[in-house]
């Protein structure tokens, strides 16, 4: 492994099962950090997952969009990807995650305990989780209209099984998750290493 | 001379069960209770309290050709009696009427003086009077503890060590969180399970320290027994974020030890209880605290606050000469606290 080119970025990894509104965290602090000055990016372990469904589609001569979760596909893709390596999505993220230079990553789909989670903190992430109540995570997946949905993946297991240095509740609507979310940004950057340059 | 009198017979008239004569009993060294209540060994006055036809059941006091009870015998220990006077019960009697009107009054206050374990009136969290002050670990010896236990047995300030709830000692590990958008410290620790065939589920209790108007932190602590937590064994922000419905950051964890001492003041039926935590950083570091937290009363009217402050200060006063040490300095529980998990975890927002 190669040594971080940049270890001053703030890192920070959303953990959740589907429809708990990790996306919608994200885009706000996004939004929150951006409105303080700093460059903010998103990286998805799953990135080679998504080009690998694309390819699935196109093979069946059906059409998906660019960000759309066949979720069934998606998992199986992981799992078999994870068989033949299991740290083959780790090392493109890694080597992807080395060419950035904004301030901010942030990630939204990790959900690997044994290999991407130590590795992602190893690099200096720092986990999110968000929490939601059951019947307000369903309700949202369902009305998601993903292609495919898997309501209590095994893999929600092991997200639970990974440590987290934060949580947000997103129980009660947009203000109150705003509330959390302006909190969080005030903190990463309060706390942060003084070499980088904040407006 | 005190005229104070001790009122013995058969056991039966508590219970309704009125046979027998009553006995008279002079007691003019017997101090009269307060107005709550009174935890005295009448032994030395010739008693065998389990003795069933001669149980010490009340306490009174003669005025001119009457007794004014005092108080009516609520627990039965073969070393101890525990006199409680219920609201409403200090009546003056006719001696030659004593028998009838002191049955009717133990039926009348039946569910207070036979539930003396449960039926109490809590006082509603989050306004749990609350006073606590940090200790320098040099001043805690072994011997506090136990000059403590002497302390509250010697009725000082109106107060008595519960009695079946003398001595508790709690120990666990907590999570400690910062609130994301505020100043409340969260303290989280994992409890026992809810368990049947169809699920098996972790109980959380999830204490919440936030100041009040006087710079005190008040406590509240709430136990996760309506949330399903099922999988989430490992997980102590998840039953924070349940529970609180708002956001945290982990500080880290703590070993926490408590030895918590039940007294019962006896001028108002407060029921308090006193704390010496010791929290011990993961680091290395120690911090300690006496608290006192009024929990409950057998008055439904008291907010517990008076016999609090009373206690409080009685405890100040008595406190240097029950360590040899420095007089209690009063501040915020969690202020020292929070810094133990990681010295540079506590920065606060700009």
């Amino acid at each position: 492994m190669t040594a971080d080119p940049c270890p001053a970025q703030i890192r920070l990894a959303f953990i959740a099962p589907s429809g708990s509104g990790k996306s919608s965290a994200l885009d706000a602090l996004r939004d929150r950090l951006a409105t303080l000055g700093l460059r903010v990016t998103s990286l998805k372990l799953a990135e080679p997952l998504y080009r690998l469904q694309g390819s699935f589609y196109a093979t069946a001569g059906r059409q998906i969009a660019e960000k759309a979760q066949d979720q069934v596909l998606l998992e199986t893709i992981a799992t078999q990807l994870r068989r033949i390596d299991p740290a083959a999505l780790i090392r493109d993220f890694e080597r992807r995650l080395h060419q950035c230079q904004a301030d901010v990553v942030l990630n939204d789909d990790l959900r690997d305990d044994v290999t991407d989670g130590p590795r992602l903190r190893a690099l200096g992430f720092r986990t999110v989780r968000i929490v939601t109540a059951e019947t307000e995570r369903l309700r949202r997946l369902t009305g998601r209209q993903d292609p495919t949905v898997v309501e209590c993946s095994p893999l929600d297991r092991q997200i639970a099984r990974i440590p987290a240095d934060f949580v947000l509740c997103n129980s009660a609507g947009p203000e109150v998750l705003s509330r959390q979310i302006a909190g969080l940004a005030a903190h990463l950057v309060t706390a942060a290493p003084s070499s980088r340059g904040v407006a | 001379m005190s005229g104070m009198v001790i009122v013995a017979g058969p056991f039966g008239l508590r219970v309704g069960e009125a046979t027998g004569l009553l006995t008279l009993i002079e007691a003019p060294d017997l101090s009269p209770p307060g107005a709550a209540g009174l935890c005295a060994d009448l032994r030395p006055h010739g008693f065998d309290h389990l003795r069933p036809d001669l149980v010490p059941l009340a306490l009174a006091r003669r005025e001119g050709q009457g007794l004014r009870l005092l108080a009516l015998a609520m627990r039965v220990d073969a070393h101890r009696l525990h006199f409680w006077c219920p609201p409403g019960a200090a009546v003056m009697v006719d001696e030659a009427d004593l028998a009838p009107r002191l049955a009717a009054l133990f039926q009348r206050h039946h569910l207070a003086l036979n539930n003396f374990e449960c039926n109490l009136h809590p006082i509603a969290q989050p306004d749990q009077p609350l006073r606590c002050w940090r200790l320098a670990p040099a001043a805690v010896g072994a011997d506090l503890l136990p000059a403590l236990l002497d302390w509250a047995e010697g009725g000082h300030s109106g107060v008595m060590l519960w009695p079946g709830n003398e001595l508790w000692h709690l120990a666990g590990t907590v999570t400690l969180m910062r609130q994301l958008a505020g100043p409340d410290l969260l303290a989280v620790q994992a409890g026992g399970r809810r368990k049947k065939p169809a699920f098996d589920s972790p109980l959380w209790t999830v204490e919440r320290f936030a100041p009040d108007a006087r710079g005190q932190m008040r406590r509240r602590a709430e136990e996760s027994f309506a949330t399903d937590l099922q999988g989430h064994d490992a997980a102590p922000e998840i039953a924070a974020a349940h529970l609180t419905g708002e956001g945290w950051r982990r500080l880290g964890h703590l070993h926490r030890t408590t030895d918590r001492l039940g007294l019962e003041c006896l001028t108002a039926g407060t029921l308090i209880e006193m704390d010496l935590t010791r929290y011990h950083g993961t680091e290395g570091g120690l911090a300690i605290w006496l608290g006192l937290r009024a929990t409950a009363s057998r008055d439904p009217a008291d907010p517990g606050a008076a016999a609090l402050d009373r206690l409080a200060a009685a405890l100040t006063a008595a406190f240097p000469g029950l360590c040899n040490g420095p007089p209690l300095t009063e501040e915020p529980l969690m202020t020292e606290i929070s810094r133990l998990t990681h010295p540079a975890a506590e920065k606060e927002p700009a």
